[in-house]
């Protein structure tokens, strides 16, 4: 049935038809009348201070819940500071929404010097997001809504924009909603599941490489299944960082947060099967270009894109990764194999883990149950607790993998502090990537966080000084004098203290952890 | 022979570059030791949309090109906003980034910092942005970019090099720059110009950023002298001209009383200037008189206010040729009833404005941002004097960059007072920067005005009948967030404190805050 309505008013609609019930964004003048539509509806509105925060704390919430993360900007300005966030989604294959206006419908190509104007502001963002799209009608916005949330259902889902000329917001227009798709996950080709099964009932030294693929959509068990799977066939699983926790790190077959490790890589490229679910395999999660498999490799993944590269499929399964892992079960039954041998990680782990060791054992023994941990791109994150704190499911840990950028971590906790506000979640950060969205400190304040943000600071950029060190360069633009954490976060109204010891550490998280608001605590890095 | 990044570093101080704005990353180490090495001042932002708002006001108070190094990837990205300010305010700045090695696979294959496609979403924002493919094109593509910023409008250019080529050798020598003459008007168009100038009744030049590019604002004024023309500029080309002259309306093109006017002149010369909706705050603005046109952007000839005479030349060499042609002939000059309009905008700050303007030099350079207290009040109500600058962002109208183009100002300009307005919305999104300045030592007063968060988007609820949302914001004691920098932090009630806080901070030995509560 046609429905007379307002741009505006339409695309709320047409969120709210989609379950959207949080938006992270910053209002402007060309949005106002979005965010009229918003209030009207009871849609809950977070404000952080830079858009950047609103794109990071809307993949923490992605992330947290396997929803699509809202983010709502003005144009210009507005939409390209939160480009880098929707780049980091792009890496991490987070499913995120955009929306912004755009300059009219009727705004010439070669520009006038409009306000917000920009080269090409969908240009921009169309090479950066899976896809960006103009609509130019009002009867379009129902369509285009339904398209981005079909298309998080139906692949690897990816951050989308959608861009809305602004005079199309007032403008009113005839348009009828369409029920939110049903999409069904992919299921497996059956001849491609025997042949793999047949692979891992057949290896002698099976392994299992498990990424972000098999983390969403959550709550369907898939690493539940790999887990079955790897003791059935005897086999040790090493996932990536966006894999991080899916299968218990406790478990005797699960060697961990690994893969960038020398020994873990030399032991996968000596088995003779590998499974690889949900995951790249990419340069970023190895830490080296040239890693060569020596075995067959099974690979599943929603994107068939996976499937060639750097690590050619010998049994392609392009599939839902708990369709296939579920299907591989029904094609290997019991009794259980005997465990193949796995690489000895200890003394490998134990020298890239060690400057943190006080710290991080400190953390993992304050550290609650099936808590949220939110890492941003410094040492002690990638060396340190990717290694060295063990999660097991539900547990999370949110990390800007791919793309690697810094200031994410904060933010992304305030979305997922929101999305999951029962849950304990934890900001593990250095000082350097604090700097870069200090700001959302306000954030965090006014949505009455309860959040422990750990600081390691070092005086600056530290993974960077040790690289120049080790190029026997002079370290230069590496060493900054920074605020004085402390004082900045009571001018922020956040309590803070200095933890010099693990005994202080343990005792400022746990306190941090029952306090209602959120708690900086400072680490002095040697 | 060198390495591509000694080429890169020789070839930019080949080309007058001293300093460079930036962040290090593990892509870009190599070009950091080669600029260390070639005695170029790396400054280190907090964040890279600092660098490029620093670039920008480098860029501004000086004329020269701004120099911003970022790593690949998310550091690229965060400059980005700083790039589109640029592109929309003509802003020669010159992005230098690291990319995916050269071999990389389109389709991508998870190497840190890979994005779909980092040089396409730049050129949709830049004049453009190049990929160089081998060492050797490095020098020839940064000349390339060095003559773009002077042979026409200068815009942001993005350089990307392959990460895999900066240890790469090459024997192609560092590029030597390029005199690029400026492009000369066309006689007979500046002949009609000079003859319909000479008839002119009631003419009127609006000046725009352009004319402080081309340095032609003396020229502008000495024809305005000799026409008795009155002279109204755009946000971008405020202080062009001593606003305390006689003849100057300043930066009022927004004002409706300005824009009647300007409808009713018989000749209007529009020197170096879009005329853009952003500047007349209007979206159907229309002249009734013959229009002359003074653009090195041909683009800029037709579009809302196409050229009666189109002149498309460099703004000093086409005055200087009308000036050669343009006798004395002033008409009594007939200025608009701006003050009305002025008071009723900016008469909530007029008692602070009037102390900073006390406190500050009348040619220093003001840096302010996208807030209330800039737009509705500095803007029009805060008179500057050449050699000084207002730098605000324009066109694209970000947020946060007051701070840190004051940054780059100062260090562009050390002898020159530089000072930040901005309101505590806009000073949030850059907040970080605090450390950059007191780092460097930069003696800068930066006004934050406090009104509880987006002053003007509330506004803007209000008026439409909705209740505000999203816009009463959770704000941190500024002076206590200064302090904590190790800058200087206080709070003011009166211009007379705001005066003398002030007139201290421009003594000081490194950045104050000081905190203005503005009145609802
Ligand atoms: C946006 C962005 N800029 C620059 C970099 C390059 N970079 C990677 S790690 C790092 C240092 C981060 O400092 P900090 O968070 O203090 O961690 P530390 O290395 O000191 O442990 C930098 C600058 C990046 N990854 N992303
Ligand atoms: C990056 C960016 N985000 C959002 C906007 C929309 N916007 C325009 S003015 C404004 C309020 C700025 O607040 P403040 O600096 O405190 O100035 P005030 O309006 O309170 O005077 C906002 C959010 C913008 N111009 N740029
Ligand atoms: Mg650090
Ligand atoms: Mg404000």
């Amino acid at each position: 049935m046609d429905v007379t309505a307002t741009g505006a008013s339409v695309l709320v609609e047409a969120l709210s038809l989609h379950g959207v019930e949080l938006v992270f964004g910053i209002p402007g003048t060309h949005n106002v009348s979005i965010y009229a539509e918003l209030a009207a509806r009871g849609v809950r509105l977070v404000t952080p201070r830079h858009e950047q925060g609103a794109g990071y704390a809307a993949d923490g919430y992605a992330r947290a819940t396997g929803r699509p993360g809202v983010v709502l900007t003005t144009t210009g300005p507005g939409v390209i500071n939160a480009a880098t966030a929707l780049a980091q989604a792009y890496s991490d294959s987070i499913p995120m929404l955009l929306i912004s206006p755009g300059v009219p419908t009727d705004h010439p190509r070669l520009g006038r010097g409009y306000l917000h104007e920009s080269k090409d502001q969908s240009g921009a963002l169309r090479a950066l997001c899976a896809w960006s799209h103009r609509v130019s009608s009002v009867r379009e916005i129902p369509a285009a809504v339904a398209r981005a949330f079909g298309f998080f259902a139906e692949g690897r889902p990816r951050p989308v924009h959608i861009e809305i000329p602004h005079d199309l917001l007032a403008a009113e227009g005839s348009v009828t909603f369409a029920e939110p798709y049903r999409i069904v996950a992919r299921e497996p080709d059956p001849a491609a599941l025997d042949a793999a099964a047949l692979l891992l009932r057949g290896a002698a030294r099976p392994g299992i490489v498990l990424g972000g693929g098999v983390q969403c959509p959550p709550g369907q068990e898939a690493g539940a299944l790999a887990l079955r799977l790897a003791e059935r066939v005897g086999a040790r699983i090493v996932t990536t960082v966006n894999g991080k926790g899916v299968v218990p790190e406790s478990h005797p077959l699960a060697l961990g947060t690994v893969l960038h490790l020398a020994g873990a890589r030399s032991w996968l490229a000596g088995c003779d099967v590998v499974l690889a679910v949900g995951t790249e395999l990419g340069p970023a999660d190895l830490w080296v270009e040239d890693f060569a498999l020596g075995g067959r490799l099974i690979r599943v993944d929603v994107d068939p894109g996976q499937m060639h590269g750097d690590h050619v499929a010998d049994v392609p399964v392009v599939a839902d990764a708990g369709r296939a892992l579920a299907g591989l079960l029904d094609r290997i039954r019991p009794p259980d194999a005997a465990r193949a041998p796995g690489p000895d990680l200890a003394r490998e782990l134990a020298e890239l883990s060690r400057r943190w060791e006080g710290t991080l054992d400190a953390l993992g023994r304050a550290m609650p149950p099936d808590p949220i941990v939110v890492g941003d791109n410094s040492m002690m994150v990638y060396h340190g607790a990717l290694l060295s704190l063990a999660l097991d499911p539900p547990a999370r840990f949110l990390f800007p993998a791919g793309y690697g950028t810094l200031g994410y971590a904060l933010p992304a906790a305030i979305g997922a502090k929101l999305a999951c506000p029962g849950r304990p979640v934890v900001v593990l950060t250095g000082d350097g990537a604090l700097q870069f969205c200090l700001q959302e400190l306000a954030t965090a304040v006014a949505e009455q966080l309860s959040l422990p943000i750990v600081v390691s600071d070092n005086g600056g950029y530290g993974e960077i000084r040790d690289e120049m060190l080790r190029q026997d360069m002079t370290p230069v633009a590496v060493d900054l004098p920074g605020p004085d954490l402390l004082q900045l976060a009571a001018a922020y109204g956040v309590a803070a203290c200095r933890a010099d010891t693990p005994e202080e550490l343990f005792k400022a998280l746990v306190e941090a952890l029952e306090h209602p608001l959120p708690t900086l605590i400072v680490v002095r890095e040697s | 022979m060198t390495t591509a990044a000694q080429a890169l570093a020789l070839t930019l101080t080949a080309h007058g570059v001293d300093t460079v704005f930036g962040i290090p990353g593990t892509h870009n180490l190599a070009i950091y030791q080669a600029l260390t090495e070639a005695g170029v001042h790396c400054v280190t932002t907090r964040h890279e949309q600092g660098a490029g708002y620093a670039a920008d006001g480098y860029a501004r108070a000086t004329g020269r090109p701004g120099v911003v190094l970022t790593t690949t990837g998310p550091a690229v990205l965060n400059a980005a906003t700083a790039l589109a300010q640029a592109y929309s305010d003509s802003s020669p700045i010159l992005l230098i980034s690291p990319g995916v090695p050269l071999a990389h696979p389109r389709l991508g294959r998870g190497y840190l910092h890979e994005a779909k496609d980092q040089s396409r979403a730049l050129d949709s924002l830049c004049a453009w942005s190049h990929r160089v493919t081998s060492p050797g094109e490095l020098p020839a593509a940064l000349a390339r970019a060095f003559t773009a910023f002077t042979e026409g409008r200068p815009r942001p250019i993005h350089l990307e090099i392959p990460v895999d080529l900066l240890d790469l050798p090459t024997d192609v020598p560092p590029a030597s720059p390029l005199t690029v003459p400026p492009r000369a008007p066309d006689p007979a168009a500046v002949t009609s110009a000079a003859t319909l100038l000479g008839t002119a009744r009631r003419p009127a030049i609006v000046l725009g950023g352009g004319v402080h590019h081309s340095r032609a604002g003396t020229l502008a004024l000495t024809l305005a002298e000799r026409l008795g023309a009155p002279i109204v500029t755009t946000a971008n080309g405020k202080a062009a001209v001593p606003e305390s002259h006689p003849l100057a309306l300043g930066a009022t093109l927004h004002l409706p009383s300005v824009q009647t006017w300007l409808a009713g002149r018989d000749v209007v010369l529009a020197v170096g200037t879009e005329l853009a909706p952003s500047d007349l705050w209007a979206d159907d603005f229309r002249l009734t008189g013959r229009l002359i046109r003074i653009d090195v952007d041909p683009a800029q000839m037709h579009g809302d206010h196409p050229a009666t005479i189109p002149i498309v030349a460099d703004a000093t060499s086409a005055l200087d040729a009308l000036l050669a042609q343009v006798t004395a002939r002033p008409t009594p000059p007939e200025r608009p009833p701006l003050e009305p309009d002025l008071a009723r905008l900016a008469s909530r700050w007029a008692p602070e404005l009037k102390a900073i303007r006390d406190a500050l030099p009348a040619d220093a350079i003001v840096a302010a941002d996208n807030s209330m207290f800039c737009y509705y009040g500095a803007l029009g109500a805060l008179p500057i004097d050449p050699p000084g600058r207002f730098l605000y962002p324009t066109g694209f109208g970000t947020l946060g960059f007051a701070l840190p183009a004051a940054i780059g100002a100062k260090v562009a300009r050390p002898d020159t007072p530089v000072a930040v307005l901005a309101g505590d919305g806009a000073f949030q999104f850059s907040v970080q920067e605090l450390a950059t300045a007191v780092e460097l030592g930069l003696p800068i007063p930066i006004v934050i005005s406090v009104n509880g968060g987006y002053g003007e988007i509330r506004a803007e609820m209000l008026a439409r009948g909705m209740a505000p949302v999203a816009v009463d914001l959770h704000t941190p004691d500024f002076a206590a967030v200064a302090d904590a920098y190790g800058a200087c932090g206080v709070a003011v009630d009166t211009p007379e404190q705001l005066s003398e806080a002030v007139g201290k901070a421009l003594r000081a030995s490194g950045p104050t805050v000081i905190v203005l509560r503005e009145a609802r």
